[in-house]
């Protein structure tokens, strides 16, 4: 799922190039919006689901840090970041 | 309708603009206000909120800063110069690779932070590379590209301020200089009220200040947005008129290419136009250029006019590709990095990253169509834009203004002004605290005090930073305000990106080293310090043509220089310490 979510995303990089509509400014959707434009505002939703996916299912390991692992001040309140 | 007929009609014109700029700017005082009550007294607290931010607020407040008033001014204007194609160009760009770089680096990043105790970019980058005189390198790179970046965001608020309230107070600003702006708050006080408050609130209350400002100034914006887009396709006769009438005016509009049948629509209508203006002013010589442009005033104008075409103008597939290496520039944005740190966990990124897209959307969708539909609007047999990309001087910037002027609505004209005022605050806030903190540990705690200042010291040293960089900056705007910055601060945005290799490579590549670094930055920021000068001898250093190397944005060929001498040289040099790595990159407990 993991290398399917990640093959998706860099499918939608590549489709973003949509070369196949540069040219048609007859066509509308919705009766209003280019296609060209409407293909994008798509590109836009298609990324919000998959990088919601990419958060499910390719969350980072070792970056949910528990608070025994997480820096503190010194006591001496000096010092440190 | 009705509150805003009877508004105007009791008010001058531009107070009911200011009332509602005036009553935003409070909403964001109290904001301020409310944070301080949970104001922990803490520097943790000042400058990451002691890392305690929700899900719904991060998404907010990281949306807010990265949004700037072109996301609402810009994008429309830059519709209609160019067409539909800057959608593509930007905004779903922005979506795809923004939440590339909040997953890829900004959650490593907050993780780091949350265990080493980092609340600058540059402490990072001293621990992962092993070098000290990488923060010396560093730090003037960030605060020369921020300040720009800030100063065009100043500008920004003091004339939409300006022009919001243009006719308030005639007797107190008369501005015999420029008629537009009679009765208008003059630049030096709009600017002075737009910092002020912005101060005001970060100092109050820090990084959860800004949080909560950016959150309700993305929804103000994102409101006004979709609210302004339903008033103009109303008044332009509904969306479907609107649209048609560019297809029949100015098809290349609505797409990113030029055929031959726009050209033939071009001849066609230019012809028609030409034929009009010299039916209606026959004393105008048909040549003229600007002021042809314009409406006449003449009574045997008052048919409805026939209007000008735009020249088609096409936008290139490598352009249009080479643009997704600007949205880059968000992995190493120091007031991104300080919002990021504010994260309470990393679980807490799951929802900015996938939601952004589609905020993105949201905002830059209306104000496109509204951008293309300005081509060829017409109210009351007039041009609403009474000039095309043609005219000389033809500023993109007030299509966006023009549209909303013509609704005839002070109350809608009110709250595109705080939309825009919002967009552009919501980045100031945090670039304002991201430098201040950046001087007080990078500079004064780092090389001062050897990194032993008092959290106290932090505290104190961060607020009396913050009040220097917002005074410099608006000083420096006042200096600044008539030479044009707006195409150096596109060249920062490149310079951001540039340092996009880096990180990444800080985050994710272990054989990276020091030297490799400094040849990235050097490469990358070297580069574009070339491409600059290149570019200004060619076009003047203060033209607003698109900065283009080779035929593409110049943030491409420089994120690929930063990358090759960073490998390069990274191979040739010395690995970093086994100590280092293991620091970096070995297992760490999960959390529960």
């Amino acid at each position: 799922m993991r290398q399917l979510v990640f093959f998706l995303i860099i499918l939608l990089t590549v489709l973003h190039q949509d070369f196949w509509w540069r040219d048609d400014h007859r066509t509308l959707v919705l009766g209003f919006l280019p296609v060209s434009l409407a293909y994008h505002i798509g590109v836009s939703v298609a990324a919000t689901v998959l990088w919601g996916m990419a958060c499910k299912y390719c969350w980072p390991r070792d970056v949910d840090v528990p608070d025994s692992d997480a820096w503190t001040p010194p006591t001496s309140g000096r010092g440190g970041h | 309708m009705l509150a805003s007929t009877l508004l105007a009609s009791d008010l001058p014109a531009g107070m009911t603009q200011l009332w509602i700029i005036v009553a935003y700017l409070a909403a964001l005082i109290l904001l301020g206000i409310a944070s301080n009550t949970v104001f922990r007294g803490t520097a943790v607290d000042y400058f990451v909120a002691s890392r305690g931010v929700g899900p719904i607020l991060l998404v907010l407040s990281v949306f807010g800063t990265t949004m700037t008033a072109f996301a609402i001014q810009g994008s429309s204007g830059e519709a209609w110069y160019s067409g539909v194609g800057i959608y593509g160009k930007m905004a779903s760009w922005s979506g795809i690779v923004h939440a590339a770089c909040f997953f890829l680096i900004g959650v490593k990043l907050w993780a780091f932070g949350k265990r080493f105790g980092y609340q600058t970019q540059i402490q990072f980058f001293r621990d992962r590379l092993e070098s000290n005189n990488i923060g010396a390198v560093l730090f003037p790179i960030l605060v020369l590209l921020q300040m720009p970046y800030i100063i065009v965001g100043i500008l920004g608020s003091g004339k939409m301020i300006g022009v919001a309230t243009a006719g308030a107070f005639p007797t107190f600003f008369p501005s015999p200089d420029n008629p537009q702006l009679v009765g208008a708050v003059p630049f030096w006080l709009g600017t002075l009220l737009a910092t002020g408050v912005v101060w005001l609130y970060v100092w109050l209350g820090g990084a959860r200040a800004t949080a909560w400002a950016n959150a309700l100034q993305t929804i103000i914006f994102l409101v006004v947005g979709v609210v302004t887009f339903l008033f103009i396709a109303d008044k332009l006769g509904g969306a479907e008129t609107a649209t048609r009438r560019v297809q029949e005016l100015n098809p290349s509009k609505l797409t990113r290419s030029v055929t031959p049948e726009h050209e033939a629509i071009y001849k066609q209508r230019m012809a028609e136009w030409s034929a009009w203006k010299a039916s209606t002013q026959p004393a105008s010589s048909a040549t003229a250029t600007a002021a042809a442009d314009k409406p006449s005033t003449k009574p045997a104008a008052a048919a409805p006019a026939v209007l000008r075409p735009h020249k088609p103008s096409a936008m290139s597939e490598l352009e249009f590709f080479s643009y997704g290496f600007i949205p880059l520039s968000v992995a190493m944005f120091p007031h991104l990095f300080q919002l990021w740190l504010t994260a309470r966990s990393a679980k807490a990124f799951r929802l900015t990253v996938t939601l952004h897209p589609i905020l993105v959307m949201m905002i830059w969708a209306p104000c496109i169509a509204i951008g293309v539909w300005a081509t060829a609007a017409v109210v009351g047999g007039r041009p609403v834009v009474p000039f095309t990309n043609e005219s000389p001087g033809a500023d993109p910037n007030i299509v966006l203004g023009l549209m909303v002027k013509m609704l005839g609505d002070p109350i809608v004209g009110g709250l595109l002004a705080a939309g825009v005022l919002a967009a552009i605050l919501g980045g100031m806030d945090a670039q304002f605290l991201s430098i201040g903190s950046m001087f007080t540990h990078d500079i004064v705690d780092h090389y001062r005090r050897h990194d032993s200042m008092t959290d106290g010291q932090r505290l104190f040293t961060g607020r009396v930073f913050v009040i220097l960089v917002v005074l410099a900056s608006w000083l420096l705007t006042l200096v600044l305000q008539k030479v044009p910055i707006f195409t150096l601060a596109i060249w920062c945005f490149s310079g951001f990106a540039a340092l996009f290799p880096l990180v990444f490579a800080a985050l994710y590549w272990k054989r990276i080293t020091k030297w490799g670094a400094y040849a990235s930055i050097l490469a990358g920021i070297g580069s574009g310090i070339g491409f600059y000068i290149y570019n200004g001898r060619e076009h003047g250093f203060a033209s607003r043509v698109e900065p283009e190397i080779w035929g593409v944005v110049p943030a491409a060929p420089m994120v690929i220089f930063a990358a090759i001498a960073l490998v390069v040289v990274s191979l040739l040099t010395s690995p970093p310490s086994r100590a280092t790595v293991d620091k970096f990159f070995s297992p760490r407990p999960a959390a529960e």
